[in-house]
């Protein structure tokens, strides 16, 4: 089948037994690769009594339709498996050039279920696969690990994706790394521990990009190429980077501060800010594979407490939100530390900051004491403590054993109200506050496939006015929760779903007819913009079936009240969204019913998910 | 009422802009001189330059550039007339318009960022007097 390779790799670690599996093409055709694949294949093996960090738990690496053609900024991976963190969708995607070599070396993914019974790393060739011992590697950390790797192999392009000690660890919201990138919500990294597979090695020589299409697929790039090029989002992620709008959202309440209870200008935004870290740290940019917008940057922190030992990963927005704002931290240099300590025990920085920032707010508002956080004191603005929480999650020691089944685990045995943490289906809540942009409530709590995420449904980015009406997305005013706000919500999670199963980055907009020229041309599937509509719809759907199969029930499509109670300052002052109303019109587009949540006869046959 | 594109009309610009009172808390660190370049398209059919004198939360200086005078800005604002009609008719947010590419944005990325606000002020002074359009 053209632009697929047409093979996955499998491996079950309880038999030490590796061997191909041809490409399931319905599926491909269907699901387009990536993380939509992964889900149709999943959820005939995956079941509501599948234990997560189980043998019997399937982990999948997979890339997508365009992985390693030159088509723009689309070479991530999707790890996919069920999630031990949330118990539903397991889902996160990873940039660099793991995938596009994965493609070099003969696979269009990785199949990995059982359990090693000791540490184990897999090699994967063009020529051969092979399981080889990692105990020598078990105990070490992301970026000695690659390193490691990188040199056995004799070779710097190899590439590696692994686990650091909280993978190995099972901490429940554990990262896959990979070249500095990671796959990092719904803690895919416990679920590689859990096997004890410790890292992937891939090399590959061969260069097989062959489109069904090669001349309208190579015209389909460059249109893509133009549009990306030309968008003012390009420049922003380019020169700066995600943190870019750091210091807007201060002002217009995007930006979370004091775990979410304060809508004041903070002055200290503007010391972390992405634009601020540019003058002061950033050296240069490191793109993905194919990609022209080159939004991850290295910085150099020449003095003081904080210098680093040449050139790190400057924090993305995610981390100075969660290690700035949410703690009231203005020392960019110290968030830079926490980002290298959360990014080398591999460790989810956003889960991690929202559950230690939790801990802030509780300790400031007297609900819990030092001696329940083993003796420290967490004062609005210190981070030291943040470092010692960091590690002690990433090595389940004291505290940190609990810390390490999250906000809502901790939560529970210290008595907090549901109502008091930010977490939707038992995740925290990514750092665009949804007060400030209603659209996020969709994003973050109705029918999100893995759980809040501000990537299936990035509608604070699309409503500043990113053009896809071509998709039935139009521009309205972000403070609506209405019909119009509940259906363009929905099919913004429908593109992104498209997305996620080219494994195509979301900072990558070209015109969704764009989408349907290149999907057309690599496969020769004769796509348009009606049927990319359904191709989305169908690879989202698959994940609410996979969703309901877990036991999702409609009552988990929730917000709890600090995510609700308006702010005092801010341009979001006064406001917040009317989240049953909003509920009521999603239900309804969608075809769930609001007792089951089950999806209506009619969408499932016109999707083709019938039988399912 | 004054017509868009003359001398009176950019004075009424510049001091609008020192009058609208959300401008000049979100410039106080603002060094840097803008240029707004207005390309040709509907009833426009040359190209206009306007510059704006700008520091530290005050419009300094607002001419319009005389055609071949060559003049460097810290920033530059362009797009085609009839998105800056929009906008000030306020058919279109001045961010959305640059995020959907109807005008450009360019300079020291850092320093506009942190500016957005500003920036988006200055956009808006231009609604704030009544313009007999082209």
């Amino acid at each position: 089948m053209k632009g697929f390779i047409g093979k996955l790799l499998k491996v079950d670690l309880s038999k030490n037994n590796i061997n191909d599996e041809p490409l399931n093409e319905e599926f491909a055709k269907t699901f387009l690769g990536g993380a939509g694949y992964s889900c149709r294949y999943l959820y005939d093996f995956l079941d509501k009594n599948t234990d997560p960090l189980s043998p019997n738990n399937i982990l999948m690496f997979m890339t997508g339709l365009l992985c390693g053609s030159n088509a723009p900024s689309s070479a991530k991976f999707a790890v996919c498996a069920k999630s031990p963190y949330t118990e539903i969708w397991g889902e996160c995607s990873c940039g660099g050039f793991f995938g596009p070599e994965l493609r070099k070396a003969g696979y269009d993914g990785i199949i990995i279920k059982g359990t090693s019974d000791h540490p184990v790393y897999l090699e994967i060739s063009e020529n051969s696969s092979e399981l080889k011992d990692a105990t020598d590697l078990w105990g070490k950390g992301i970026q000695e690990t690659s390193q490691i790797l990188k040199e056995k192999s004799g070779s710097n392009l190899t590439r590696v994706a692994c686990i650091g000690q909280g993978g190995e660890n099972l901490v429940k919201y554990a990262i896959i790394a990979s070249e500095e990138k990671a796959a990092g919500r719904t803690g895919m990294g416990a679920v590689m521990g859990s096997k004890r597979l410790k890292a992937i090695t891939v090399r590959g020589k061969k260069r097989i990009y062959e489109p069904a299409d090669p001349e309208g697929f190579k015209e389909a790039v460059k249109k893509a190429q133009n549009t990306i090029n030309s968008a003012f989002t390009t420049t922003m992620y380019g020169n700066i980077g995600t943190t870019a709008g750091v210091d807007l959202w201060n002002i217009t309440g995007e930006l979370p501060k004091k775990y979410w209870t304060m809508g004041d200008e903070w002055e200290g935004a503007y010391k972390i800010s992405g634009n601020t870290a540019a003058e002061k740290i950033v050296v240069k940019k490191y793109p993905c594979f194919s990609c022209s917008i080159g939004c991850a940057k290295k910085a150099i922190i020449k003095e003081g407490e904080y210098k680093t030992n040449g050139e790190v990963e400057s924090p993305e927005y995610e981390a100075l939100a969660g290690f700035g704002s949410m703690i009231l931290n203005d020392n960019l240099e110290s968030i830079v530390q926490a980002n290298i300590l959360c990014n080398d025990y591999g460790i989810d920085l956003l889960t991690t900051s929202s559950t230690i920032a939790f801990l802030y707010h509780l300790y400031n508002n007297n609900k819990i004491k030092s001696e329940d956080i083993d003796g420290l004191k967490l004062h609005w603005g210190d981070i030291k403590p943040v470092f010692e929480f960091i590690r002690k999650i990433s090595f389940r020691e004291g505290i940190g054993n609990l810390l390490a089944e999250g906000s809502d685990a901790f939560g529970k045995r210290f008595k907090i109200n549901q109502d008091e943490i930010a977490t939707v289906y038992g995740m925290e809540v990514p750092y665009h506050d949804l007060r400030s942009n209603f659209g996020m409530t969709i994003a973050y709590a109705l029918g999100a496939p893995r759980g809040p995420c501000h990537n299936s449904c990035d509608m604070c980015t699309i409503l500043l006015g990113i053009p896809l009406d071509e998709f039935g997305i139009e521009y309205i005013d972000k403070f609506k929760d209405d019909e119009e706000m509940a259906i363009m919500s929905a099919r913004l999670q429908d593109l992104r779903a498209i997305y996620s199963s080219l494994t195509m980055c979301v900072f990558a907009n070209p015109k969704p007819s764009t989408i349907a020229e290149l999907i057309d041309t690599s496969m020769g599937i004769d796509c348009d913009i009606e049927k990319l509509k359904t191709l989305g719809e169908r690879s989202y759907m698959m994940k609410r079936l996979f969703n309901l199969r877990m036991g999702l029930k409609p009552s988990d499509d929730r917000l709890p009240k600090i995510l609700l109670k308006p702010l005092e300052k801010s341009e979001a002052a006064g406001k917040s969204p009317d989240f049953q109303k909003l509920k009521k019109f999603y239900y309804e587009y969608r075809g769930f019913d609001l007792e089951t949540g089950k999806i209506n006869e009619e969408k499932l046959n016109a999707l083709g998910l019938d039988n399912l | 009422m004054v017509k868009m594109l003359t001398e009176e009309w950019v004075k009424a610009f510049g001091d609008a802009i020192n009058k609208n009172p959300n401008y000049k808390p979100s410039a106080l660190t603002w060094e840097g001189d803008m240029l707004l370049v207005i390309e040709p398209s509907g009833k426009l059919d040359h190209e206009v330059r306007v510059f704006l004198g700008l520091y530290h939360g005050e419009c300094t200086e607002a001419r319009l550039v005389k055609e071949g005078e060559e003049v460097e800005t810290e920033y530059i604002m362009a797009g085609p007339y009839v998105n800056f009609v929009k906008v000030m008719k306020k058919e279109i947010d001045p961010i959305r318009a640059i995020m959907a590419g109807q005008l450009r944005l360019e300079g020291n990325m850092a320093n506009l960022m942190r500016h957005t606000k500003a920036a988006q002020e200055i956009i808006e002074s231009l609604g704030m007097f009544k313009t007999d359009y082209l």
